[in-house]
């Protein structure tokens, strides 16, 4: 063979090579594509008995978050907090005067709660199908106290969109084809809360059936049936709490009111109005004065932390504070960032009690029941002393309910004891907005004068631009929600 | 091998590549006495010698560049007649026919003339290199060398520019080592990155920001790092910018957004050259802080004295007892490199220290760069090209923007109330006292006691109220204990061996690897005078993270010339590139450490993770060209990717172009007033890939406290694709390249529509399906339209004076023609929107009206109010050299109809009501409409965007070379010094800092300005000279 052969050959050899390369590429490319990614969970991940633990984790997560955030938002808007910082699209809320393209009402509030109802409803969708699955039969009692978890939480939930939202809508795994009205889902609230406490007595989970019932009897207060209500709640224990936990392990499982109201930091983004913030229109919490006496809130001249506005006058809640950091003084729990914050309680079951009793028209009662709770510095399981062991038992003065009172008049020391027990606690909105919507607006306890009008968030152009059921929010406001 | 065997290969070889197989018998052929063409290239004006310039035999693998001295010689040639063509960039092409000897020596001198459009400039395209009077589209090259010589370019960006046009480049931050915002042609894309892909000598880069991060951020907003920066523009010979899809579509999947090409210097034939280089010089801040409207004022509304008492504050240019915090940042640069080679071998070694300073405390870069680049020519089939880069970088980082903890934030947002200033007691007249404003109303109010003073006397009110009126912290020095460091060492090196088995055949392989380490180290230590500001100074806190990232580039392309006929060419290209890249992290962090031992495992509370992230590509690319005449070009490409984050149920995804260039000028009908003109028109397809794991429904493992115990749960993340697919950019583009007058006078011309669609959009999902997070999807479309136009001209050519001018600009028109529903985000959580039926990333508000009697009103209805993207983007440059020795040199460049979001202003009248605007009075003594209009909640974003339209002088600079008779003595080849200054001029009806700064950094969309560090001024001073 010659030199001329050869090349001939090599460049042939050559030619071959490259077309079976281009071949074994063109074959084989799925492989070479194949990439491996540890760090994502995915649901096909989530299966069988060994998700169930995950996923009651995950529903008890979610519905922590949610409560949080309604927690804060809703206390901003119910003037429980006032706004210290600098969030342009929080400032709306605090002055009770938002848009539906505000760009912190989704994040805030309505997505974390959406995200909840969501993860119960899909969670009490799993479990239910698993209590008859065999596969599941070895931890059935996991399976059912997950299912009734779900189905509390899911309520809760859904108490949230009517009390906190002018309307609402569910999408998955519940597909509405319209938007319910605040009453609407309250009463859907109330059936599965029902569910709820007859799962929970089912599996014997007592704390849960009590939190049910607790719901029940606030659904049924929004819906204006006090008497019911009053009866329904009428066998939870005074000692009886449901709270969801905190810790410091993770920045995402700290007392968000405890970071934004006291916080580890000197300037401050939320806090409690005292009158005198010009900038928040002189926003004062109704009972400032008392709850300074009683050592729940620290005026601005009584420590070193600042408003990170640089213009708020802050006082400190003791609520959820923590323990004398900086001279601030010592707060009511000592737990700080892992204070946990109370859902459901005997005390809330009291006040729908005594309110049942004074709208029925026995205030001998109604007034009895509520000075046992303020006044009885004895009792150990008082539901107050329970949580916070330095809360200055038989400081707050009494309510007095006179026949001779307007109804208006009895019910703000309603509110009042409402507020001394379940302050911070996700209430205040709920309980004004109600009285707006049942007993008209002269019942109106926000703030009167230069605020806006809003008693309702409303729902956010996120869900009206990307949901077909649903055209727009609420009719053109302000005033958003009040259209029950 | 068998004669049968070679039998049935040379049939199967004729009838695949008969046209390949008979050159490959003439190639070989009996070789025959060869001999030489040497000479000499110059420039036609200066007669100075032109190095590196080409000079090479067409149709042969024969060819050299010029060495320093303009000197050539290309050995091995034929016997008999040639065509001999010169061409270097910023010159007009020659060529000239010339016939050999056997044996002989024929010399052949060229003198090339100035001109900005040469159609025999070689082009570096995916399939290999193009002229460019082959291409359909347009192309910006840079000869990078030539215009670091004119303005010592610091960076990559500094170089693109001004010289690219359809490129926009913005330095988001004034901070030393971070990098800038870059967009070609607008933005093609509404949720996915707009920066061009970068590839260096053939392998595909990182041009990530802040890769490090993932984690902590940094924690110092817009100042991001740019990996960019780990290029030394000394070592760039040229950067070659493809704009838009019918250019890039051979990249593949994410090129949509544009190529910048990037070529190393390679050695050079002749005598090896030594170049030693120092560069001294100093920045600093050139804002006037004091005379802009974000000044602070301030009231005493807290303590009831009325808001009358008004006045502006500037910290941040001092005040009586107020040390400002900037500086002169100095900057050290020392370099060297080594150039040489022979014909088979040659070389070019560099090395590179950078020590610069920001003008901030705490802002630092230390860079070491090094670079080894070889070319073996083993024959004249094969060539290896191996290309090796190195950079070793630390770069410190002060805090600043979108953080409390900022320099900015500190002398923007302080109480000038509590600066010291002379008065008066205003109870007894004594004085002038240094006092607080204040501690004086308090005083005259006699509220002394009240507010905690000793009594209402000047001195105890004084005592009790002044201190330091920063936003948060005692003082400018307490801001800079913060520390954060970025560490990256980083190898980007790449193999090319192109086969030549005949010359009408070219085999092309290249193998790559662009591989880094990315440190991040945040320290808060220990200082307890501070832990009532953040505790974390109580207990001291520390991040650390490690990011090594792995960028595999594999390419291959092979390569056919056929001519049909004297008058019909092809060239078919096949080839195929994989890409591999992987990210591998991991992250702790730990707080309540010793003090002094600042380290996770000394930590009490420490936490910790890691990632793996891995995309893979594969793209199988053809290629043919058919050339009538030499002046007529059709071009057909197509391309088909796959992609490792393209939904399960989608398969290849194929990318068509097509383009056509014919040469009008090399027509005898032509006008002859036209040395070079060009007609050129392309049309093309690209697209972007979706990011990792995009298509894949995901779930987020929590950790839940239940009952003083830590569990796992799993929570909804959000939904998948399976049917995820790339974004399908599509393009035409059409324009001419002229030259008239010799090259005297050249432009080029090009209008440009794209239209994206499949947009990988992060949409937001109604809230009710209960994901937290958006889902990718392919939803919207958009379209960006624009014009390119360039100008150059020499206005003096001629011995001892030579002055060229570049104007350039371009405009783009951008509009999203579908989407679904607003997608809002933006600083303030609303303040920016894609939306149908208006630009990508527009400004929308509520807009704010107040009525005579002063109520203020706040529509229901979101409105327009401008964008961030520029609509007209312009250069202006001017290079005049005189008597062939001192170079002067300018540059000035505009951005015009672009808007900004000033949340400096909002925050200031909005939140703290400290901002001198919102205490404008009436007449009467009410507040004004438009103080009420900026006090107005929430909105008031309506009232802060602003128009940013700006022009800056960008550089000026001065280059002397001294004459070669002065140095030869000294056995020194050239020697050179030169002064440059940069951002020395802006104009802009811009209030703020700076219109070009963004507290976002690099971000693809959102856009404003917080408290971001404005770019400096600098001037520097460099010596280089080369033996």
């Amino acid at each position: 063979m010659d030199t001329r052969e050869r090349t001939l050959s090599g460049r042939l050899r050559t030619l071959a090579a490259a077309a079976l390369l281009v071949g074994v590429v063109t074959a084989c490319h799925g492989n070479i594509l194949d990439v491996r990614d540890p760090d994502v969970v995915t649901p096909s991940q989530l299966t069988g008995p060994g998700a169930v633990s995950p996923l009651n984790a995950g529903v008890i997560n979610d519905f922590r978050v949610s409560y949080d955030s309604y927690a804060l938002s809703s206390g901003l808007l119910g003037d429980e907090f006032e706004l210290s910082g600098t969030f342009s699209t929080r400032i709306p809320m605090d002055e009770r005067n938002m848009q539906p393209d505000n760009g912190s009402i989704s994040p805030d509030v309505y997505q974390p709660v959406m995200v909840s109802v969501a993860s119960a409803d899909n969670a009490a969708k799993l479990l239910s199908a698993a209590v008859s699955d065999p596969d599941f039969a070895e931890i059935l009692g996991a399976v059912r106290e997950g299912l009734a978890r779900a189905q509390l939480f899911g309520a809760y939930g859904r108490m949230f969109l009517a009390e906190g939202f002018c309307q609402s809508i569910l999408s998955n795994p519940v597909t509405e084809s319209a938007p319910l009205g605040s009453r609407d889902r309250a009463a859907d609230a109330l059936a599965l809360f029902q569910k709820a406490e007859a799962t929970a007595n089912d599996v014997g989970l007592a704390s849960v059936a009590d939190a049910a019932i607790v719901g029940q009897g606030r659904a049924l207060m929004f819906l204006g049936r006090y008497d019911e209500a009053g009866q329904a709640v009428s066998s939870v224990p005074v000692d009886f709490v449901l709270t969801v936990a905190h810790s410091t392990n993770q920045d995402a499982e700290r007392n968000p009111i405890y970071d934004l109201t006291w916080g580890d930091q000197q300037a401050l983004r939320w806090t409690v109005g005292n009158g005198t913030d010009v900038d928040r229109h002189l926003e004062k919490w109704p009972f400032y004065d008392e709850w300074v006496d009683q050592g729940l809130l620290i005026p601005p001249d009584q420590h070193s932390k600042t408003a990170f506005n640089g213009s708020s006058p802050v006082s400190l809640q003791t609520e959820y504070g923590g323990q004398d950091p900086g001279g601030a003084g010592p707060s009511r729990t000592g737990a700080g960032p892992a204070a946990p914050i109370v859902v459901a309680s005997g005390w809330e079951a009291q006040m729908i009690r005594a309110e049942a009793e004074l709208r029925s028209g026995q205030l001998a009662a109604a007034e009895s029941r509520v000075n046992a709770l303020l006044t009885d510095a004895g009792q150990a399981d008082n539901p107050i002393r329970r949580l916070n062991p330095n809360v200055p038992f038989g400081a707050f003065g009494p309510v007095s309910l006179s026949p001779d009172s307007a109804l208006e008049a009895n019910l703000r020391q309603i509110g009042r004891a409402r507020a001394a027990g379940m302050w911070l606690q996700g209430q205040r909105q709920g309980f004004t907005r109600r009285l707006i919507l049942n007993d008209g607006a002269a019942y109106d306890f926000y703030p009167q004068g230069t605020e806006g009008s809003d008693i309702a968030f409303p729902i956010p152009s996120q869900e009206f631009d990307n949901n077909p059921n649903i055209a727009r929010s609420c009719p053109a406001g302000p005033p958003w929600g009040y259209q029950p | 091998m068998t004669t049968d065997r070679l039998e049935r290969a040379m049939r199967l070889l004729r009838a695949t590549v008969a046209p390949a197989a008979l050159l490959l018998l003439a190639a070989a052929g009996v070789k025959a006495q060869e001999g030489t063409v040497t000479g000499r290239v110059t420039d036609r004006s200066s007669l100075a010698p032109l190095a590196g310039a080409q000079v090479f035999l067409p149709g042969t693998q024969l060819g050299t560049l010029t060495d320093d001295k303009g000197d050539y010689r290309i050995t091995g040639v034929p016997p008999g007649s040639h065509e001999l063509r010169v061409r270097l960039i910023g010159y007009k092409s020659e060529v000239r026919n010339v016939t050999v000897e056997e044996g002989g020596t024929l010399t052949a001198d060229f003198q090339l003339s100035v001109s900005a459009v040469s159609l025999e400039e070689v082009v570096v395209t995916a399939t290999g290199t193009q002229r460019q009077r082959e291409l359909g589209h347009a192309v910006s090259t840079i000869d990078a060398a030539s215009q670091v010589r004119k303005s010592e370019s610091q960076s990559i960006t500094n170089l693109i520019q001004g010289n690219a046009t359809g490129v926009s480049i913005r330095q988001s931050s004034g901070s030393v080592g971070t990098g800038a915002t870059i967009k070609i042609r607008g933005n093609s894309s509404i949720g996915l990155d707009n920066t061009p892909l970068i590839y260096v000598d053939g392998v595909r880069v990182s041009n990530a920001n802040d890769v490090s991060t993932p984690n902590f951020t940094l924690d110092v907003g817009g100042q991001q790092p740019s990996r960019l920066n780990d290029l030394n523009p000394q070592d760039i010979e040229t950067i070659d910018v493809l704009k838009g899809p019918s250019a890039v579509t051979l990249y593949g999947t994410e090129a949509a957004a544009g190529v910048i090409l990037i070529t190393t210097k390679k050695g050079r034939e002749g005598q090896t050259r030594y170049n030693f280089r120092a560069e001294v010089g100093g920045n600093w801040d050139a804002t006037r802080w004091g005379s802009r409207a974000f000044n602070p004022a301030t009231d005493f509304a807290s303590l009831g004295f009325g808001k009358d008492t008004v006045y502006l504050m500037d910290l941040l240019d001092g005040e009586p007892g107020v040390q400002p915090p900037f500086r002169t940042g100095l900057q050290n640069t020392y370099a060297s490199s080594v150039r040489g080679g022979r014909q088979d071998i040659d070389y070019y070694l560099s090395g590179q220290y950078e020590s610069l300073q920001g003008n901030l405390a705490g802002n630092r870069v230390t860079r070491w760069n090094a670079r080894g680049n070889l070319s073996i020519h083993p024959s004249d089939k094969v060539d290896i090209t191996v290309s090796n880069g190195y950079v070793s970088n630390t770069t410190l980082l002060p805090q600043n923007d979108n953080n409390g903890a900022g320099y900015i934030f500190q002398g923007t947002l302080g109480d000038p109330s509590l600066v010291p200033m002379d008065r008066r007691d205003p109870n007894t007249g004594a004085g002038p006292v240094r006092t607080c404003a204040t501690a004086f109303e308090v005083s005259r109010a006699g509220l002394g006691p009240a507010f905690g003073a000793a009594d209402n006397s000047l001195a105890a009110t004084t005592e009790a109220f002044c201190g330091s009126p920063l936003g948060v912290f005692p003082s400018f020095s307490d801001v800079g204990l913060y520390h954060t460091e970025e560490n990256v060492d980083r190898y980007t090196g790449s193999a090319t061996v192109t086969y030549r088995p005949a010359s009408m055949w070219t085999n092309r392989v290249t193998v790559g690897l662009d591989q880094f380490s990315d440190y991040g180290f945040f320290l808060q230590p220990v200082v307890p005078r501070l832990a009532n500001i953040d505790p974390d100074f109580g207990r001291g806190f520390l991040q650390r993270e490690n990011t090594n990232n792995t960028n595999l580039t594999l390419q291959a392309t092979s390569a056919v010339d056929v001519s049909f006929t004297d008058e019909l060419a092809s060239t078919t290209t096949l080839g195929g590139q994989y890409f591999d890249q992987r990210q591998k992290n991991v992250y702790a962090q730990g707080r309540t450490f010793p003090s002094g031992s600042p380290a996770v495992n000394n930590s009490v509370a420490n936490q910790g993770s890691d990632f793996f992230t891995e995309v893979k590509t594969l793209g199988l690319f053809g290629e043919q060209r058919f050339a009538w005449r030499d002046r007529v070009f059709l071009t057909g490409g197509l391309r088909f990717d796959d992609n490792s984050a393209f939904g399960s149920e989608l398969g290849l995804t194929a990318y068509p172009r097509v383009s056509l260039s014919y040469i009008l000028s090399d027509e005898s009908w032509f006008p002859e007033i036209f040395d070079q003109f060009k007609l050129r028109g392309s049309w093309g397809e690209s697209g972007k890939q979706p990011g990792t794991n995009s298509s894949l429904a995901l779930l987020t493992p929590v950790s839940v406290p239940i009952a003083d115990q830590e569990i796992l749960g799993v929570t909804a993340n959000r939904p998948g694709n399976d049917t995820l697919k790339p974004e399908l950019d599509k393009e035409i583009e059409v324009g001419f390249d002229a030259s008239v007058l010799n090259g005297r006078v050249s432009g080029s011309f090009t209008w440009y529509r794209q239209t994206t669609r499949n947009a990988v959009v992060n949409r937001p999902l109604q809230p009710s399906l209960g994901f937290p997070n958006n889902a990718i999807v392919n939803v919207g479309a958009m379209t960006n339209t624009g014009v390119e136009a360039s100008l150059d001209a020499v206005a003096f050519d001629r011995p001892g004076l030579t002055w060229e001018w570049r104007v350039q600009g371009s405009t783009n028109y951008n509009r999203i023609t579908e989407l679904p529903a607003p997608i809002i985000f933006g600083l303030s959580g609303s303040s920016q929107r894609h939306q149908k039926g208006f630009p990508f990333a527009s400004y929308f508000a509520n807009p704010v009206t107040v009525d005579a009697a002063g109520r203020v009103t706040i529509g229901d209805t979101a409105v327009y109010l401008g964008d961030p993207t520029p609509n007209f983007t312009g250069s202006l440059s001017s290079t005049l050299t005189l008597f062939d020795h001192l170079t002067l040199y300018g540059l000035a460049d505009w951005e015009t109809g672009q808007q900004i979001y000033s949340d400096n202003l909002r925050f200031m009248c909005v939140s703290g009501g400290d901002c001198a605007e919102s205490w404008q009075r009436e007449s009467n003594g009410d507040l004004s409409h438009q103080a009420l209009a900026l006090r107005a909640s929430p909105l008031g974003i309506g009232n802060y965007i602003f128009d940013t339209s700006y022009a800056k002088l960008r550089t000026v600079s001065a280059r002397v070379d001294l004459p070669a008779e002065w140095i030869e003595p000294f056995h020194v080849h050239s020697l050179a010094f030169s002064v440059i200054g940069n951002n020395l001029m802006t104009w802009t009806p811009y209030l703020g800092a700076d219109p070009e700064i963004n507290e976002a950094g690099q971000a693809n969309a959102t856009r404003a300005d917080f408290f971001t560090l404005p770019p400096a001024r600098s001037v520097t001073a460099t010596i280089s000279v080369t033996f």
